[in-house]
């Protein structure tokens, strides 16, 4: 063995050998003078020791009968073990060893002059402090934690400590932040030696958290985290009315009619996804999974679904049958209608409460599909996009179609479609480089003079499909030179990358 | 010649090792106590029995516990100037040197001082740059638990054994286990608090007796709180001993009366002996050892004279502590003998002290979860706490991302998993190339931490193999040389009482304090204070030697009829 050469020593040499070596060894190689080979020569001794303790160890165990007395049992040391270990005990890793750590517990414990219990019963002991834990505020919680008889074994309480972050872990209970930092400042597992994976602590930390937010009655914690934006004034009613809806099983009218107000869908996706990052299956026994993914979608603007399109329809039928009603009551207390027209009114009305909100829905629909034209065509140019080479070559079709139609003779499709495809390139150009026309209070003014002119030059595009194509076509070829580089790289980059990946 | 100085919150001491062992030298006054406080009057600077009189008379011109700040930038106004904790405690270790050199009849160039084991890099910085300031050199600073056993003799018993020095000074706990054999002392594990001391407990009881009386601690007037605290002081020294105390203050021309038994102490100071559990739990755990497997316990520091230390105690490691040596006399001592080591004094050939690091020391990582996602922050440990000193260690790091332009070591000092928790150090960027990948812009970090406290750390670049390095000498809070020269002579300035005004300072001092005190006496206090500085003033000094005994004699029976 290295080390006991490095000390000059045989083989069989024990504990106390080592020690005089390492002993007399060290006032030749002085820590001050020496750095370099004091280092060499306890490293070398620490090696030599904990190789003569094992080799000790195994020997004894090998003759030992099995009943141990406590002086020997405690060479046995099993919280070396557990404590080096980087994995917590699983359930695997034994009633046996807490089974013994009880044993040397009662040991121990004649020496206290306190009296015990012979044994601590581990699971009831667990439970009630998984419930002081849920329920305590932090300086009652550590009172109690000092007081108990049971914790005050040097040797039982790493172990409880383990085995209790193993319950929570399993439950789930609820623990607020502080009540967990005292937990771990208490178990002396908050340091970063304590053999105790960290970054296990933090999600453990921050799941027992969430439960504990996610009770009835601390509205007010759980909004301080997933209301940050709004302020503090509305945040409590905000986040009290948005858990009611959230614990509430799912049904269609009672989300709709929840949806109704004006932003509501957008705040409530993101309280939803700021409860936990977007992640709701697990939050099933605290809130209906149905409901929050509803609110997940409809509240989503970057996409199409059932629940968004659920309730821009509810939103329909809400707003014209309320503006509808209105009018309707105000026409028919005020104006004076004849009997025999009331027939032909009820059918008007009827069409209107019937139709209007298919007619509003529709339009919405129509809005939407336009700004996703819009979106399809005058996206930056980093973003993914749908068919990107149709996207590119886009305006140029259409001009050509137009172009087309009018040789034609087809000249209302031509006009049509070169005023498409002016709108398209003008725009495409202006928010792909960030022009904006702002005409704010007084400069509306200057446009007056040239109101006819901008008229006029409507009109001809109108009537001159050619005119309003090419303008179409003059500022799309603009922006595509503006990006001449960036689309360059990128063409580039689809047909470099087999090649690419040959080299590494 | 090379003394040993115990540098306390509320006391220091120095000696040196001689014929017979570690001797304490006296002070003026013929105390080997001092307490380390500083006061400035019209003439000077005052250091000691004399100041500490002077904390209830002149308030705004005394300071004490300064030890506390040490490390920091925080300044203390005396009179018309500011001072830094390191100037504070230079002064007071002139002093102990003047009353050394005055018994030992040569100069001293060289001190021993020792420091709480858990006290960082900042603080140990400190104490050295207060030497500085004093004009000694100080190149050992030794923790004051293995103080604590050399002044035992821990070293000297035959065989082996296991020992925990348990320190409860003034204003600090220190835990250590130390292993004796051979003549090597070795310290296995290290833990404390270094905010937790005996003036705590002191403030506890202040607390209740302001809360008995419906007054506020905060808003006395300082020279009534000072009174409080040196009368509760004597309560607190009383209940060591007794199961009750009482004391009897005149606050604002009141007499106000308070009794305390034994009970209602200990509940009080509860929370302070939960307090001390963790550190001993955690020193226990680092060395791994059961409570059976100590041989001796050590108690160590004024405080633990308490009932409670020695009853916390016997709970947890089941035996009754050893105290034989004057608790508040054994760091020195210890310090005494560490000094004699270090002289390679020959009646000390054999002992042989290791220390450990007390406090782990790594720098910043992200780590990539399971998903993908990286999360930055975490502490990674290079060198772990406790372990034997000196000590090198390295390890290799990654950049995380493949278009890293430069990687950042930072480094810290602490004991959470994260290292906002923890003390920043210092930081080395480290620029890299683009065009290689990740894994080909790895550098190793090696780590060296030598017996005096000092940090080297040394990058390793892997593909081009050049190295940074970096010294931590500079901390924010710390003076650097060109400062250290300028306040050396802003204190060559500063007039300090010759050690012969000692006793003459020092009974003026507490007959102003007195007056302070008792209002009714104050008429025939003024007139002694009058008479004793118009003999002062004759220069005769067996004239002044006997009125000063009179005074003392006068001012005793003051002090007594209270």
């Amino acid at each position: 063995m290295w080390a006991l050469d490095a000390l000059g020593l045989a083989r069989d040499a024990d504990e106390r050998d080592v020690k005089r070596a390492y002993a007399k060894q060290l006032k030749v190689t002085r820590p001050d003078e020496d750095p370099e080979g004091f280092q060499r020569l306890h490293d070398a001794y620490r090696y030599a020791l904990e190789h003569v303790r094992e080799r000790a160890w195994r020997g004894d165990d090998e003759e030992e009968v099995s009943t141990e007395t406590p002086a020997e049992a405690e060479e046995l040391a099993p919280i070396d073990q557990i404590a080096s270990a980087d994995v917590l005990p699983g359930p695997e890793a034994s009633a046996d060893s807490v089974a013994t750590a009880i044993a040397l517990d009662t040991a121990l414990a004649s020496t206290d002059t306190e009296e015990e219990d012979d044994a601590l019963d581990l699971p009831a002991f667990l439970d009630q402090c998984i419930a002081h834990l849920s329920q305590d505020d932090p300086a009652s919680l550590r009172h109690w934690l000092e007081s108990q008889p049971a914790l005050w074994s040097l040797q039982m309480k790493p172990h409880i400590g383990r085995w209790l972050l193993q319950a929570l872990d399993e439950r789930g209970s609820p623990v607020s932040s502080d009540n967990f930092e005292v937990m771990l400042k208490f178990f002396d597992m908050d340091h970063v030696l304590s053999g105790v994976d960290a970054w296990f602590l933090q999600s453990l930390g921050y799941r027992l958290r969430l439960r504990h937010e996610l009770q009835p009655g601390h509205e007010r914690e759980l909004g301080r985290r997933i209301a940050a934006g709004t302020p503090v004034h509305e945040r409590f009613d905000l986040v009290r009315r948005a858990m009611k809806q959230l614990r509430r099983p799912f049904a269609w009218p009672g989300a709709l009619w929840f949806a109704l107000p004006y932003g509501r869908a957008p705040q409530m996706r993101r309280l939803v996804w700021n409860l936990d990052g977007g992640r709701i299956d697990h939050l099933g026994d605290a809130i209906d999974v149905r409901q929050a993914q509803f609110w997940l979608d409809a509240g989503d603007t970057s996409r199409m679904s059932t629940p968004r399109r659920a309730v821009a329809a509810a939103r329909c039928v809400a707003l014209i049958w309320v503006v509808g009603l209105i009018a309707l009551a105000v026409r028919w207390l005020v104006a004076d209608i004849a009997p025999d027209q009331r027939g032909t009114e009820a059918m008007q009305a009827a069409i209107l409460l019937v139709g209007g909100p298919g007619v509003a829905y529709a339009l919405w629909e129509f809005w939407i599909a336009i700004r996703g034209y819009l979106h399809w065509q005058c996206a930056p140019e980093g973003e993914v996009v749908r068919w990107p080479l149709l996207r590119f070559f886009w305006v140029p079709l259409l001009v050509g179609l137009a172009v087309l139609e009018q040789q034609l003779g087809y000249t209302v499709a031509a006009s049509w479609l070169g005023i498409l495809a002016c709108v398209t390139g003008t725009l495409r150009l202006c928010r792909r480089a960030n022009i904006t026309f702002s005409f704010g209070g007084w400069r509306l003014l200057f446009l007056i003079p040239f109101a006819k002119g901008v008229f006029g030059l409507g009109a001809l595009a109108l009537i001159y499909p050619y005119f309003s194509a090419g303008l179409g076509a003059t500022f799309w070829l603009i922006d595509a030179l503006r990006h001449t580089r960036v689309l360059w790289e990128a063409m580039r980059m689809r047909f470099r990358r087999p090649v690419a990946d040959s080299g590494t | 010649m090379i003394v040993g100085i115990d540098l306390g919150t509320t006391h220091s001491l120095v000696g040196a090792y001689g014929e017979s062992g570690s001797r304490l030298f006296r002070n003026a006054l013929g105390e080997v106590l001092t307490p380390s406080v500083v006061s400035l009057d019209d003439s000077g600077v005052l250091v000691g029995q004399a100041a500490r009189e002077r904390l209830v008379s002149h308030p705004q011109r005394t300071v004490s516990n300064f030890k506390r700040w040490m490390g920091s930038s925080r300044e203390t106004r005396l009179g018309d100037r500011n001072f830094r904790p390191e100037e504070l405690s230079a002064m007071v270790l002139r002093s102990l040197i003047a009353d050394a050199e005055a018994e030992l009849g040569e100069r001293v160039t060289e001190a021993v001082i020792s420091v709480p084991a858990y006290f960082s890099d900042a603080q140990r910085k400190a104490t050295r740059t207060a030497g500085e300031l004093a004009g000694i050199k100080v190149e050992r600073l030794i923790n004051e638990p293995t103080a604590a056993a050399l002044a035992y003799g821990l070293q000297e018993r035959e065989g082996e054994g296991r020992f925990l020095v348990f320190d409860l000074g003034g204003g600090t706990f220190d835990v250590s286990i130390l292993e004796v054999f051979e003549g090597v002392v070795e310290v296995h594990a290290s833990a404390g608090d270094n905010f937790l001391g005996g003036e705590d407990f002191l403030d506890v009881l202040v607390e209740a007796f302001c809360a008995d009386h419906t007054l506020r601690s905060r808003e006395l007037p300082s020279h009534e709180l000072a009174q409080v605290r040196r009368r509760l002081e004597q309560v607190k020294r009383e209940l060591s001993q007794g199961a009750q105390a009482s004391a009897q203050v005149q606050l604002d021309g009141r007499i106000l009366e308070w009794t305390v038994d034994e009970a209602r102490f200990t509940k009080l100071c509860e929370p302070l002996v939960q307090r001390m559990r963790a550190p001993l739990e955690r020193a226990m755990r680092d060395a791994r050892l059961q409570p059976t497997q100590l041989d001796e316990v050590v108690l160590v520091g004024g405080a633990s004279r308490m009932p409670q230390v020695a009853r916390l105690v016997s709970r947890m490691f089941g035996r009754l502590p050893l105290r034989h040596v004057n608790p508040d006399q054994t760091i020195a001592l210890g310090a005494a003998v560490a000094a004699g080591l270090k002289s390679r004094d020959e009646r000390l050939e054999e002992v042989i002290l290791t220390d450990v690091c007390p406090y782990t020391l790594g720098t910043q990582v992200s780590r990539r979860d399971n998903e993908g996602q990286v999360r930055a922050g975490f502490f990674h440990p290079i060198i772990q706490r406790n372990s034997t000193v000196p000590i090198s260690r390295e390890d290799q790091f990654f950049p995380v991302h493949e278009t890293q332009e430069k990687l950042l070591i930072d480094i810290y000092q602490g004991e959470s998993p994260m290292v906002a928790n923890n003390i920043k150090l210092g930081e080395i960027d480290i620029p890299l190339q683009r065009g290689r990948n990740a894994g080909e812009n790895g550098v190793t970090v090696r780590f060296t931490y030598d017996v005096n406290g000092l940090l080297q750390v040394e990058v390793k670049e892997h593909s081009t193999g050049k190295v940074h390095e970096l010294v931590l000498q500079q901390n924010p809070g710390l003076l650097d040389a060109e400062e250290v020269r300028r306040r050396l002579a802003a204190l060559a300035q500063l007039k300090i009482h010759p050690r012969d005004q000692h006793e003459n300072l020092s009974v003026l001092a507490r007959a102003e304090r007195l007056y302070e005190e008792y209002i009714d006496q104050r008429a025939m206090l003024q007139e002694w204070i009058g008479r004793f500085r118009g003999v002062l003033e004759s220069q005769d000094t067996e004239l002044v030697t006997d009125h000063r005994r009179q005074l003392h004699d006068a001012l005793d029976a003051v002090e007594a009829n209270a």
